[in-house]
């Protein structure tokens, strides 16, 4: 077990009245596995992942790494964000290259890991450009390069796609698994999309809204080779596809009578 | 289009010289066109706008780096923020041109005196403005830079202070005219060279040529100043 | 929403008291450098309760405040409407805006405290030299901002207007005037900043009555404390001058957003 979330309530700095964001929210990310947390929008998911992250402290219950609890964000777990977060003022390159940086290590060998990273993302061409000329798919590469350079056990994934058009949506799901299987890194990946959910992980953990807690665990035994066009066919494929949505729905319209 | 302004200069030019306008007051633009290269070639425009020049530019420096490096303070430490976002918001809109009198009390009627109040002048927008792009760096920067092992001084280093160039480089924009005011305005009310002291004295002395070639000098350095900062803008932040 | 009694604690902790410590510091400062240099805090003060008790004094200091005041603010009122009254004309039609943006340019990055020795040996010495240069000084801002503000108006909402049978003042009222208020709000802002500004510095420059030269005037009387005193009103004044300012022009939008 690499991390796990025991028992956590999260309420906003002044916020006692009310459901709060998330309500004795307990699972567990084991190392390697990509997991999924699906959910409407306002259930905490997000919310979940800063946790794990460090970013933010439960009002109740533990975050533990690695058996230790969580206090800070560290290097060992990255996180990807919808809005790229890059560095306008650094170049692809350099912003891949800035938590090698920060790790102290010298010029030539930042230069060495980081061109690593940007091919691993398929994106060499482009080390010398800044995010200003990179389209929206090249960007979030960059940043899942980024986060991958200074080699961290857990990646945090917050709706990494949801800001791009369909097809480089699709483009970038492939690359991810790609890259996952590639370097076996653990995957924690926040969406609302019930299809990205059940096509990109090996588990589903479906949320509910006001209070955010935890509906249901999803097993997706689909296997690690995923082809779109035959998995979208695929009988088993369709029904937990099916099966996640009406859970999601469900939550969803619950907390909108709510 | 360029009919009006054309009509304009024809009537500047006849005008004074038909005598409805008094020719003393409001010379014929011939007349100034010629006074202006007559101070040219003596060499006296030359060097009242060296002067002025001197002092914009190293007041606008010297604000600049005051400025940069107060945001910093103002943004990481809260009592200093606590201390001065009451005074600057108060003293803000105030002519720092009133403070003259004092400024010459304290460093006397040379440069130190001037070139400290227009930097005082620079100081403000410039300060404003990088402190507040500084403080609106979003949160998913911070957490990413925090996330790759970015510690207090990385933060400020790599990621606070080159997001903040933009900020600075936009008060800069809006510092430059108001300390060439701000240089010149000083220059009138005391001696020791320049270009506004040099307009008091042709002032005084009926030289109407003389102050309307020092205004077109004026004018030349503001319009200069902003397309020079509009360079710098584009040669410092490559990546917009 | 805090409570009154709360937005006071607030006031009081995080704008008065601040400013009492750099008072405090003040003080320390002039026993520091010495009174002659830098007037105590107290000096001052004092210097300033006299004033407000003599009634000569008083006269002093209202003759020159009403002076500058005047001043700003004949010269402001002037310099909006035929800014505004230009902006229009210039966005409207192209024939004026070519006939007169080259008459106008040059004008922009003079800086206009420098037309004062101009003025004056025009006008003479008084309100009418500082009040011209002060029109010129704040119709540049207006005309900018008015000219922008229509210009930036969507042809989208040209267009609907048109196309459901507005007049041309319809259009006026209905579309391009709201949609340009806040620029033109802007401007006005830019404008009154730049109307002190000039007012301060013709008194300066040219020994106006006002309050800039009363600074001056204290100063070469040896009167230093009444002329760090002046320099405290002049912050207070203008700071309040502008708090008024952006406060009426914030209601404005606020009408004009509600009104829609």
């Amino acid at each position: 077990m690499l991390a796990s979330i025991d028992g956590v309530t999260y309420r906003y700095e002044g916020a006692d009245a009310g459901p709060p964001v998330l309500q004795n929210v307990s699972f567990d990310v084991s190392e390697g596995e990509f997991v999924a947390i699906l959910g409407p929008s306002g259930c905490g998911k997000s919310t979940l992942l800063y946790l794990l992250g460090g970013f933010l402290q439960p009002t109740m219950g533990a975050i533990r790494y690695r058996g230790e609890g969580v206090r800070a964000p560290s290097r060992e777990r990255g996180i990807v964000f919808q809005d790229f977060a890059l560095f306008d003022w650094r170049t692809a390159m350099q912003n891949v290259e800035f938590g090698l940086e920060c790790l102290g290590l010298e010029a030539n060998e930042r230069r060495r890991r980081a061109g690593a990273m940007l091919e691993l993302v398929g994106l060499s061409g482009a080390a010398d450009k800044f995010p200003r000329q990179l389209s929206g798919g090249m960007k979030q590469r960059v940043a899942i390069a980024r986060s991958l350079a200074a080699e961290p056990a857990l990646l945090l994934m917050d709706e990494p796609f949801a800001a791009l058009d369909a097809l480089t949506r699709d483009t970038l799901q492939d690359e991810l698994r790609r890259i996952w299987i590639a370097t076996r890194k653990t995957i924690v990946f926040v969406t609302h999309s019930v299809e990205e959910a059940a096509y990109l992980s090996q588990r589903v953990i479906v949320m509910t809204a006001r209070p955010g807690e935890i509906q249901a665990f999803v097993d997706i035994p689909l296997g690690e080779a995923r082809e779109r066009d035959t998995l979208l066919k695929d009988e088993r494929f369709i029904d937990l596809r099916h099966r996640l949505g009406v859970m999601v729905r469900r939550s969803a319209r619950a907390s909108e009578a709510a | 289009m360029a009919l009006a302004l054309a009509a304009v200069l024809a009537l500047w030019e006849l005008l004074p010289g038909a005598g409805a306008v008094n020719p003393v007051l409001f010379p014929p633009l011939s007349k100034v066109v010629a006074t202006f290269f007559e101070l040219m070639v003596k060499g006296a425009l030359a060097k009242a706008t060296v002067v002025t020049l001197y002092r914009t530019v190293v007041a606008l420096a010297a604000g600049f780096a005051a400025g940069v490096a107060f945001a910093a303070l103002m943004v990481s430490l809260r009592p200093v923020r606590w201390l001065f976002e009451p005074l600057f918001s108060l003293t803000y809109p105030m002519p720092k041109i009133a403070l003259i009198p004092i400024f010459v009390l304290w460093f006397g009627i040379g440069d130190m005196a001037k070139v400290l109040l227009a930097a005082l002048t620079a100081f403000y927008p410039i300060m404003l403005s990088t402190a507040a792009a500084a403080r609106g760096i979003r949160q998913s920067l911070h957490w990413s830079a925090q996330s790759l092992g970015a510690g207090r001084a990385a933060m400020i280093w790599k990621v606070v202070l080159p997001a903040s160039i933009p900020g600075a480089m936009t008060g800069l924009q809006v510092a430059a005219p108001l300390t060439i005011i701000v240089v010149v305005v000083s220059e009138m009310t005391s001696s020791g060279g320049g270009l506004g002291n040099m307009l008091t004295v042709a002032s005084r002395n009926f030289e109407m040529g003389v102050q309307f070639a020092v205004l077109f000098t004026l004018m030349l350095i503001g319009v200069g100043f902003d397309r020079l900062i509009v360079l710098a803008r584009k040669a410092v932040l490559r990546w917009e | 929403m805090p409570t009154a009694a709360a937005r006071a604690v607030k006031f009081v902790r995080d704008g008065l008291l601040p400013l009492a410590v750099l008072a405090g510091l003040w003080q320390l400062a002039s026993g520091i450098v010495g009174e002659e240099t830098l007037p105590s805090f107290t000096a001052v003060a004092r210097a300033l309760l006299g004033s407000a008790l003599s009634a000569e004094r008083l006269d002093l200091l209202e003759e020159n405040f009403l002076a500058t005041v005047f001043r700003i603010y004949a010269g402001l009122v002037l310099g909006t409407m035929l800014g505004l009254a230009i902006g229009f004309a210039m966005a409207r039609f192209s024939a004026v805006e070519d006939c007169l943006n080259p008459i106008l340019a040059p004008l922009y990055p003079i800086p206009k405290p420098a037309l004062v020795p101009l003025f004056v040996m025009w006008l003479g010495i008084g309100h009418a030299s500082v009040v011209a240069v002060i029109v010129i000084g704040t119709l540049l801002p207006i005309v900018v901002n008015t000219y922008r503000g229509i210009r930036a108006v969507p042809q989208s909402k040209v267009w609907s207007a048109r196309s459901l049978g507005a007049s041309e003042a319809r259009l006026w009222r209905a579309v391009l005037l709201p949609g340009a208020l806040p620029q033109i709000v802007n401007g006005f802002r830019i404008a009154h900043n730049l109307a002190v500004v000039i007012a301060i510095a013709a008194e300066l420059v040219a020994s106006q009555k006002g309050m800039g030269f009363l600074i001056g005037d204290f100063g070469a009387a040896g009167a230093y404390d009444m002329m760090f005193g002046m320099v405290v009103v002049v912050v207070f004044v203008v700071a309040a001058l502008d708090r008024a300012v952006v406060w009426g022009t914030d209601r404005m939008l606020h009408w004009h957003y509600a009104a829609r």
